[in-house]
Formats: structure tokens, sequence, C-alpha cells
């Protein structure tokens, strides 16, 4: 192999190194642009995976809430004896 | 009494000159300074170490596998020498493994301009290639060989000088390592010179933090996209992105842990005392090492000088201006360089913190470098 020019190893030498890190740049803004994408859709799948959750959470206040009419209802029943729900007449009378 | 005659002439007294004795000395000085002064001692003592039984005569530690053919005619560093740098050069690439599972891109990665500062540092070695051209003592691989000094990395310096011009390999490494142990005074100086001290006190805020898909992204793409540039660098290279994607990864902390330590160091230790039993007093004592000399610190002033005028250059483009010290860590020598930017800079302003910001021109500074010894292997044949 024949020995290159000084100046064109200099040129080729410098450029590269430029060139180089100058797409390795480049490469880093990419990755970074990957990665927040990549985060904000894994963020956006938790959301969705959190709802069910969410529901459940509402859902021992929803429990709460139809204990509190039962209990409620029971102790108006227990107060007014006269209304039987479970009377016959009752039921053809509703 | 013949025997006795016959025996005291086989010991190393009788062969034994003022250069041996001399080398003898200035391996006890590395040894000084590397204990005494805690200058690279990793690097400095086995060096030391090294010299010394080098320059001791009639060993026979040095003779190389192509020179010794017999019965165990090979010595143990003539061996390591041969297999290890000259023929087959894998230590280098070995250390650079370790290197890598001990490198952090976060700095690189959450800054990606400070890459360019990396590639302006290389400047140093073309300024020392010129020069040694210019002597007319060196031929073109051995003024690439000393040019790579300017790129104050030890393991490039090796593999480069193993490659092109193995005579040298010895001198370049030494030197190279011995300014790298002086960095702190050789930098100082012109950064002080060719900065103001508002320049100096530019605070710059804290880095962002880089998330773990951005680091297992970056040494993957940043192996390919160098190697297919230049796939002679690939050795180094790849290398040093394969032991941090060890560490990255998370998943392989016993092969990182190996790569970091037991690997890097039983391949330092082999490296840098064949380095030293390669500085006998023949090779040491002659005008082309005080060229050398010379050279690698013009190559390390340049290196500098050209990362701080980059820098310099660069805020007048930025809106957001950065530090023009952590210019001067593009040199490589990691970490005292990215250390000496962040002490001259809090000199100038206390609440100024560049460490982290000085690590990115820092390790861009090691991929600069072997991508410029890549280069130079594609391109100049060996000596």
């Amino acid at each position: 192999m024949e020995q290159p020019d000084a100046a064109t190893l200099t040129a080729i030498g410098i450029g590269t190194a430029f060139g180089v890190l100058a797409l390795l740049l480049g490469s880093a803004l990419l990755i970074r642009l990957v990665s927040w994408a990549v985060r904000k859709y894994t963020r956006a799948e938790d959301a969705e995976a959190d709802a069910p959750e969410e529901a459940e959470r509402t859902d021992p206040e929803m429990r709460n809430r139809a204990r509190a009419a039962a209990i409620a209802v029971a102790a108006l029943i227990e107060s007014r004896p006269h209304l039987d729900i479970h009377r016959e007449s009752d039921q053809i009378r509703r | 009494m013949d025997e006795l005659l016959d025996f005291l002439a086989s010991t190393g007294f009788s062969a034994i000159g003022p250069g041996e004795g001399l080398m003898i000395a200035v391996g006890l000085v590395f040894i000084y300074l590397a204990v005494a002064r805690d200058m690279e001692p990793y690097e400095l003592l086995p060096i030391g170490l090294g010299v010394i039984v080098a320059n001791l005569p009639l060993t026979g530690l040095l003779v190389s596998p192509v020179e010794g053919t017999g019965f165990q005619e090979s010595g143990i560093f003539g061996v390591i020498f041969h297999y290890g740098l000259s023929f087959w050069n894998i230590l280098p690439p070995i250390i650079f493994l370790g290197l890598g599972a001990l490198t952090d891109f976060g700095p690189v990665i959450s800054n990606p301009k400070t890459l360019l500062l990396g590639a302006a540092a290389q400047v140093g070695i073309f300024v020392a290639f010129w020069g040694a051209l210019a002597t007319g003592v060196f031929e073109l691989p051995e003024a690439a060989s000393i040019g790579i000094i300017g790129g104050a990395d030890g393991p490039t310096t090796i593999f480069l000088s193993a490659r092109l011009a193995p005579e040298l390999l010895g001198i370049t490494a030494v030197i190279a390592y011995s300014y790298m142990a002086a960095v702190a005074f050789i930098q100082p100086p012109l950064m002080k010179l060719l900065t103001t001290k508002r320049e100096r006190a530019i605070e710059m805020p804290p880095p962002r933090e880089v998330s773990r898909l951005e680091k297992l992204l970056f040494p993957t793409i940043a192996m390919v996209v160098i190697i297919l540039i230049v796939p002679r660098s690939a050795p180094l290279i790849a290398m040093f992105m394969i032991g941090n994607l060890f560490r990255e990864s998370g998943a392989v902390p016993r092969l990182t842990s190996a790569a970091s330590n037991e690997i890097l160091n039983i391949a330092t230790i082999f490296l840098m005392l064949t380095i030293g039993t390669q500085l006998s007093a023949q090779r040491v004592f002659q005008l082309d090492t005080l060229l050398i000399l010379g050279l690698g610190l013009v190559a390390f002033a340049c290196g500098t000088i050209g990362g701080l005028i980059f820098a310099k250059t660069m805020n007048l483009f930025l809106k957001e201006k950065i530090n023009p010290l952590i210019g001067s860590a593009g040199v490589s020598a990691v970490p005292m360089a990215a250390r000496i930017s962040h002490h001259v800079g809090q000199q100038s302003n206390p609440r100024t913190f560049l460490l982290p910001h000085a690590m990115g021109p820092n390790v861009a500074g090691v991929i600069g470098s072997a991508v410029v010894a890549g280069v130079f292997i594609s391109l100049v044949s060996p000596v």
C-alpha cells in the first residue's frame, strides 16, 4: 500500500473525527426523541391499565352507598311495622 | 577457580553499563512518582518496575518467540509483547472493554453538543503529526504514532504504535502516560490564558436525567455507526461499547464487574509491565526520544487549545452558553482532564459545577482518538 499524502491524511482524519462525532450528536438527539415517544406511549398504556383499577376503587364506594341505602330502608321498615313489603297484599297493591 | 570466574562472568554485574544504571534510576523515579506523588500509580508503578527489570542484563526476559525459537528460549515479557501487542495487539482492546464498563454516557447523551468538543481536541494529534514529519527524522507511520500521543489515551496510543511503529511503542506509551499524569500542570495555564474570568465563571444548569433506554440505545448505535465508517477502529470501539452495554443492561452484573475489575486489572498489569520493559537504555538514549518528548507536550497543549477555542466558538452561536473550560476535557485523559476543568472553573466562581458537563467531551475525546487511530491504521502502512 502506498503511503498517503500527509495533508490528505490530516483532512481525512479531522474530517472523520468531526463527522463521526456529529453523527453521534444527531443519534443522541434522535434517541432522545425515541425515548420520549416510548415514555409517552408507555404512560398512556399505564393510564389505560390504571382505568379498571379506578373503577375498582369506586366499587367499594358504590357498595357502601348500596349498603347504606339498604340499612336505611331496613330501618324505615322496622320503624313502620305496618309496611311489610313481603306481604302479598302489598305486593299486589304495588 | 575457572568455574568461579565463569560464574562471575555470567552475573549481571559483568554486563551492566552506565546506560542501564541510568535507566534503573529512571524506573525508580517512576516508582517514586506513583507511590509518593500518586501520579497515575496504576500505570507508572508497573512501568517503573518493568524499566528496572528490562535493564538488568542477561535475563533473557525480553527474548521474543520470533528470536528465541528453541526450547524455553523466549522470555515472559518477550512473549507478552509479541502476542499481546506487536503480533496480535489484543491487550489494548481488552483494556477498552474494562474502560467501557466503567464509562457513563449520561453526560454525553444529556448534552450531545459536547461531543464536538471531543473532536476539536483531536487537533493536537495532527499538530504533533506534522511536527514529527517536519523534523525529517520520522517516517509517516512513526509520525502517526507520535501524533496519537495528543489523543491523551494510553491504550489507543499503544494500539496504534504497536501496529504502525512497534519500535516506538515503549517511548510513545510512557510519554503519553507521563503527560496524562502531568495534565494538572499542562492544562491550567493554557485554560487561564485563553479564557476570560467571566467566561470561566459561566454557570451551567445541571444535566438532565437520562433514561435507561437512551443509555442502552446510544452505545449500540454509536458502535454500529463508528465501525461502519471506520472499520479499523473496531477492536477499540467494539470492546468499549460492549463493556458499556454490559454495564447499562443491568442484566449481567458479574460480567460488568469482571470487565471493570479483574480483566481490566490483569490486562493493566501485563500491558504496563511490558511497556516498561520496552524502555531499554539503547532505545531511550537517542535523539528521537527527546524529539518525541517535545512533540508529545506540543500535542497535549494543542489538544487543550483546540478544545478551548472550539468551545468559545460554539458560544458565539449558542443561546445558552457553555463554560469554555469544558473544552479542554476533550483531550481524553479520563477523568483527570474533566476534574481540572471543574477545579479551574471553581477558582473563578465557586458556584460553577463543571464536572458532569466536562465528562461529556472527556468521553467524546476517547471516541475521537480511537476514530483517528482507526483512520491512521486504514490509510498508513506499518514501518
